[in-house]
């Protein structure tokens, strides 16, 4: 299912390739532990843990670094957009800047080019 | 860290205004900062009113911020803009008219004097004006103000201040590294200013009541504001510089700084 909804989502451009693909290895490593999983409900038992359980703990286990993971990955789009917006305010007082000294100069030609003539 | 090697001031500051939607007030502060002489930048933090165009009517520069960062992007971005322009020293005012920019000159004096990185304009540090507080807020200023004088290992009564007069090297420090994530970037900046070894005094201000517009501030706004800022504060400690581009932003700007300052 969830192999199925990142294809479709990444075609459908909602999804950037890069955590498409990283969506998709989790799909595949869902698929390729489900075996595994019931192998180790086994000794999950001997520690007290139901199958249901131990699986649920290891899904949430899982999710929760994946959250974790966005959220490094979120700090630094936020940090970015901050450092852009700023960027953007000091290049934009910078080229008014040049714009009036640019219109100054034209000015100061034009009276003396008048002057000449 | 104290301050520069010699303890002169630069004869010219620059007074950073960071303003969102204070068209109403900000050409006054602009106008009474202008007639003492100094240069003045208003950073406008995504103004959705007129802000921008008053500020600059009144003859400061004005930096318009496309999206709204926060008072902390707002001075970090004018803090850049002085170490842009070659400026070793800035006044921060606030923009809604609360502080009087006729206290700037004895701020000024009282960094040369007791050589310090940070003058921090304080409402409280004397008996004589009383600044009126709520009981609440005023206790979760004092906790602040605690939390504040352990990082500069000084006495501060006023944290959350936002009338300071700061220079370099702190200015560079805060220029690339200023405190911008959550709103308490006034204790959060003292407490970076105090892991850079930073020397902060206070100075006595009078400040005016609002004159347009309510504090955001409420009773559980205020208790989590205190819970959020200490806990950043506790995560502050050992954190690594920042890697991305501040370092740039800076170094693009050592070629705006071959403009004069104006």
């Amino acid at each position: 299912m969830l192999l199925i909804s990142t294809v479709v989502l990444v075609r459908k451009r909602l999804l950037s390739i890069r955590y498409g693909l990283g969506w998709i290895t989790v799909s595949l490593g869902g698929i390729a532990g489900a075996p595994l999983l019931v192998l180790l409900s086994g000794q999950a038992r001997k520690l007290g843990f139901t199958p249901t359980g131990f699986s649920l703990g290891v899904f949430i286990t899982f999710l929760g670094l994946l959250c974790l993971q966005l959220s490094i990955s979120l700090s630094g789009l936020h940090n970015a957009i901050q450092d852009l917006a700023e960027h953007c305010a000091l290049v934009e007082e910078r080229v008014r800047g040049l714009e009036t000294r640019g219109e100054a100069t034209k000015d100061s030609q034009t009276v003396a080019h008048k002057e000449s003539g | 860290m104290t301050g520069s090697n010699n303890a002169e001031v630069s004869p010219n500051p620059l007074v950073i205004i960071p303003a969102l939607n204070e068209a109403r007030s900000v050409s006054q502060v602009v106008s009474m900062a202008r007639s003492l002489g100094y240069v003045v930048c208003v950073v406008d933090d995504g103004s959705t009113d007129m802000t921008a165009q008053t500020a600059r009517s009144a003859g400061a520069t004005v930096l318009r911020l496309p999206l709204n960062l926060g008072v902390g992007g707002a001075l970090r971005c004018g803090f850049r803009y002085a170490v842009a322009k070659g400026y070793s020293t800035v006044v921060q005012v606030d923009g809604d008219g609360q502080h009087n920019p006729n206290d700037i000159p004895a701020m000024l004096k009282r960094m040369v004097s007791s050589d310090a990185d940070m003058v921090i304009g304080s409402r409280f540090i004397t008996t004589e004006h009383r600044y009126p507080v709520a009981h609440g807020r005023r206790f979760a200023m004092r906790v602040l103000a605690w939390r504040a004088s352990r990082s500069v290992r000084a006495q501060i009564t006023d944290a959350t201040s936002g009338f300071r007069v700061i220079r370099a090297p702190l200015l560079g420090y805060f220029a690339a590294d200023y405190p911008v994530e959550y709103l308490g970037d006034t204790v959060e900046a003292l407490i970076a200013a105090g892991y850079h070894g930073a020397r902060v005094v206070e100075h006595p201000i009078q400040m005016s009541p609002r004159r347009h517009g309510d504090s955001s501030a409420g009773v559980m706004a205020g208790v989590w504001y205190v819970v959020r800022v200490l806990l950043a504060a506790s995560l502050m400690r050992g954190r690594s510089a920042r890697r991305t581009s501040g370092q740039t932003l800076l170094g693009h700007d050592e070629e705006l700084s071959a403009s004069p300052v104006t």
